[in-house]
């Protein structure tokens, strides 16, 4: 049987319970950075093809391989991922990876090689992973 | 009008201090691996392990056991009934600590 709590009790048991939430909820914003990692990285990769060509493939790609197993293997040895973590990242994967295509496939025929084009496609298509490191940041 | 006075909507099982910590880290959280909720809530390892067979038994908390590389890992997870159980439950306790809590 539930003896009586007093509103402070409540009150207490209820500052504990936050405290608690709190400390895990600190360490559970890795996806932060994870996305704020790829969004660089999709930036970087988008200026690198559209400047260098596809003569910068043969050490780029192997570059971009390196950096998602580091990625990959640092995620899996974090200990918590807040909730609704996935449903919330999902829309920002999707509009960088679709800005990305439209970058290359509009770009790489028409503007290769040329700046003017290549540094503000390279920050739009970073922009959507960015915009999620940011907000899960703040989650 | 029921009248019914909020502390009897509490749950039994949260009204222990370090189970209600454990239950709250978890409800904010996919999964947690055993030892960050652990030192989130600053208990030793034999308490955790006991008060999660509680709640397991209980069928609030699912506990999955694994590995990350070499590394034996723990994860334990908040089920549906729990954090029903835990939503109700803190409900209750905003009602007995009165407006500034709600």
């Amino acid at each position: 049987m539930t003896d009586p709590l007093s509103p402070s009790q409540a009150q207490a048991d209820l500052a504990r319970a936050d405290e608690s939430a709190r400390r895990i909820g600190t360490r559970a914003r890795w996806m932060s950075v994870y996305l704020a990692v790829f969004g660089v990285g999709f930036g970087a990769l988008t200026l690198v093809l559209g400047l260098a060509g596809s003569a910068s493939m043969t050490v780029v790609m192997p570059l971009w391989g390196v950096l998602i197993a580091v990625m990959v293997v640092w995620s899996r040895r974090q200990l918590a991922t807040r909730r609704g973590t996935g449903r919330r990242i999902a829309g920002y994967w999707i509009g960088t990876s679709v800005l990305y295509g439209v970058a290359l496939f509009a770009g790489l025929s028409r503007f290769q090689g040329r700046p003017a084009f290549w540094i503000p496609a390279a920050l739009v298509v970073a922009a959507p992973l960015l915009a999620g490191a940011f907000r899960e940041r703040r989650a | 009008m029921t009248g019914t006075h909020p502390r009897h909507r509490l749950d039994d099982l949260l009204t222990h201090a370090v189970r209600l910590s454990i239950v709250a880290a978890l409800a904010e959280v996919e999964k947690a691996e055993f030892a960050l909720v652990r030192d989130s809530v600053e208990i030793s390892d034999p308490t955790l392990s006991k008060q999660v067979a509680l709640l397991e038994e209980a069928g609030y908390v699912g506990v999955e056991k694994g590995r990350v590389g070499r590394r034996p890992r723990t994860w334990l997870r908040l089920t549906p009934e729990g954090e029903a159980a835990y939503r109700g439950h803190v409900e209750a306790l905003r009602a007995i600590a009165g407006p500034a809590f709600g």
